[in-house]
């Protein structure tokens, strides 16, 4: 069996802290916000882990991870600004799904990718998410959303969504072209989303239509079709070729209603 | 909320259902204990009548139909990871069958939801117009919660370094309400510790005290404990005061809704606008007079 980890938490309230930090004393610039949490410590006293007798993540591995997270973000341009982030996004939740070891238990832990966000990688998250000039001059910190803070982290959170992305999805998501609206569409809907079966069933059937034109209204048609099948068949239960048949249904349905109701596509 | 689907469903009188239990036998209530990475063993006791179930759901045409082509299964999903999947499945038979269900311990967390079905285990070919045809079609459904890890009420204590951290350096403790930006209706269906927790300053010789403290005999200590309850106490009620905490709604033992029902009746207040509106002073007082009672 693999050995897994828990990973330290970081509390909400030092989390708003280090945010403070990095927006005012470093105007939320990666460089220098890297430069200073590569002077601090990996395991501050505050930190934290979850309250149970499973293996805690050595502190030389942390750093392991750090140091090849931000070899993956240097590769991809770090630190200088960039518009398109979709390889360096797939890079990396390659990298965090298959190294990190966590349990996914730990993984559904705010507190865990605050950490993560803010304390071990917020260089990365301010590059990949620069501050706002609206964030910066900000009373609070509620824009922080990227680094966990805030009521949608679970999807939001730039490291977190990135493991959960490559734990439900695998190469649907490494090895494709499928964007942000339809990874939305999935991961975001908890009735679809909690099946990795499903998640990649409905991605799968999506990626030959990626380039035609109203791809994305097809993905939005589709998956509301879908759901609405989940109270009368039990679609989680069905075994991967059954279940096939169903989305590749629902497609060919949507397909059909877009293509003869322009209404339906404003709709959407 | 019920569902309407497009054929014949099994009726109440066809089943008999038993409790689910944790693998001592123990009914599960609200909630059960749980190890991380240690999977979760549950079962329960479920009867079907065959014969009436065949009549209900394909008009008697087929008289064994309902033996050949229904299951059991158990799915389950977890609030924390939002991960789903199935756990057992189990022909039907007409005698009593136990559904043993196991919980993946690396994928659970928090709130788990475990609906068991009846469904269709093939495609079936009938001429009753309103029979359920399709592989999958569910013709009965129950579901049941429970919460995992976290069920303890007590408040959690950390001991920092108030100092290093930004707090009071002269202050004993403080109670720290971690995430008052996050706050939403769902926020107190969550595990309580997860929201409060008591800060002890570890630069402070009356926080080791207390800490070092064996006897609650000691004047000194009883003092400081009341005290500490009292702010405990205050930073409950505060959170009952959000706009989206429902005092009149009947929380699951140790979330944080539960945690908060409880602090408003230990202070006596029946009325959270009514509170509200008092003044500080007011308020404190009637905090102080509860834990003091």
């Amino acid at each position: 069996m693999t050995l897994r980890y828990v990973y330290p938490r970081l509390d909400q309230r030092s989390l708003r802290l280090n945010l403070e930090r990095f927006r005012d004393d470093f105007s939320g610039s990666p460089d220098l916000i890297y430069k200073f949490v590569s002077a601090s410590p990996l395991a501050p006293d505050r930190i934290a882990h979850n309250a149970v007798g499973v293996e805690r993540i050595p502190t030389d591995q942390l750093d392991a991870h750090r140091s090849a997270l931000t070899t993956i973000a240097t590769n991809h341009g770090f630190p200088r600004i960039r518009s398109d982030f979709s390889a360096y996004d797939r890079e990396t939740s390659y990298y965090l799904t298959n190294e990190l070891r966590i349990y996914p238990s730990d993984a559904g832990s705010q507190d865990v990718w605050a950490h993560f966000n803010s304390w071990l990688c917020p260089h990365l998250v301010a590059w990949r998410w620069p501050l706002t000039e609206r964030t910066l001059n900000s009373e609070d910190v509620k824009g922080f959303e990227r680094f966990g803070l805030g009521p949608r982290w679970f999807h939001r959170n730039q490291m977190g969504r990135l493991w959960w992305r490559g734990f439900v999805l695998n190469d649907a998501y490494w090895s494709s072209e499928i964007g942000e609206d339809q990874l939305t569409a999935i991961l975001e809907r908890p009735s679809i989303g909690r099946s990795p079966l499903l998640a990649r069933t409905i991605a799968e059937a999506w990626l030959p239509f990626k380039s035609a034109s109203g791809s994305e209204a097809l993905m939005r048609d589709a998956v509301q079709r879908i759901r609405l099948l989940l109270p009368v068949y039990a679609l989680h239960s069905l075994d991967a070729d059954s279940m096939k048949t169903i989305v590749d249904e629902a497609f060919a349905e949507s397909i059909s209603f877009l293509a003869r109701s322009p209404k339906g596509r404003r709709r959407n | 909320m019920s569902v309407i689907r497009p054929y014949r469903v099994l009726e109440a009188d066809q089943l008999v259902l038993g409790p689910w239990k944790d693998i001592s036998g123990g009914v599960i209530e609200e909630s059960t204990r749980f190890q991380v990475g240690v999977d979760l063993q549950i079962h329960c006791q479920v009867d079907l009548d065959l014969f009436k179930a065949n009549y209900s759901l394909f008009n008697d045409e087929a008289p064994t139909l309902a033996s050949q082509s229904l299951e059991w299964v158990v799915e389950w999903f977890s609030s924390k990871t939002k991960l789903g999947g199935v756990t057992s499945r189990t022909a039907v038979s007409n005698q009593s069958q136990i559904l043993n269900v196991t919980l993946p311990g690396d994928l659970i967390g928090d709130r788990i939801e475990i609906t068991r079905k009846v469904i269709l285990s093939s495609d079936v070919t009938i001429d009753f117009a309103l029979a359920p045809r399709r592989k999958g079609s569910i013709v009965w459904s129950d579901e049941f919660q429970f919460r995992i890890e976290g069920v303890g009420g007590q408040m959690p204590i950390t001991f920092i370094s108030f100092e290093e951290n930004g707090l009071n350096r002269n202050a004993v403790w403080t109670i720290d309400i971690s995430k008052p930006d996050s706050l939403t209706e769902e926020s107190f269906d969550e595990p309580f510790p997860e929201h409060l927790r008591i800060l002890l300053n570890s630069g402070s010789p009356m926080s080791r005290q207390i800490a070092a403290a064996t006897s609650l005999e000691d004047p000194a200590i009883v003092f400081i404990l009341r005290t500490l309850a009292r702010d405990s106490l205050a930073a409950m009620i505060d959170l009952a005061t959000a706009e989206s905490f429902d005092s009149g709604r009947r929380y699951a033992t140790g979330t944080l809704g539960h945690q908060l029902s409880t602090a408003l009746k230990l202070a006596g207040i029946s009325n959270v606008e009514e509170f509200r509106s008092r003044s500080y002073m007011a308020q404190m007082a009637l905090i102080q007079g509860a834990v003091y009672r």
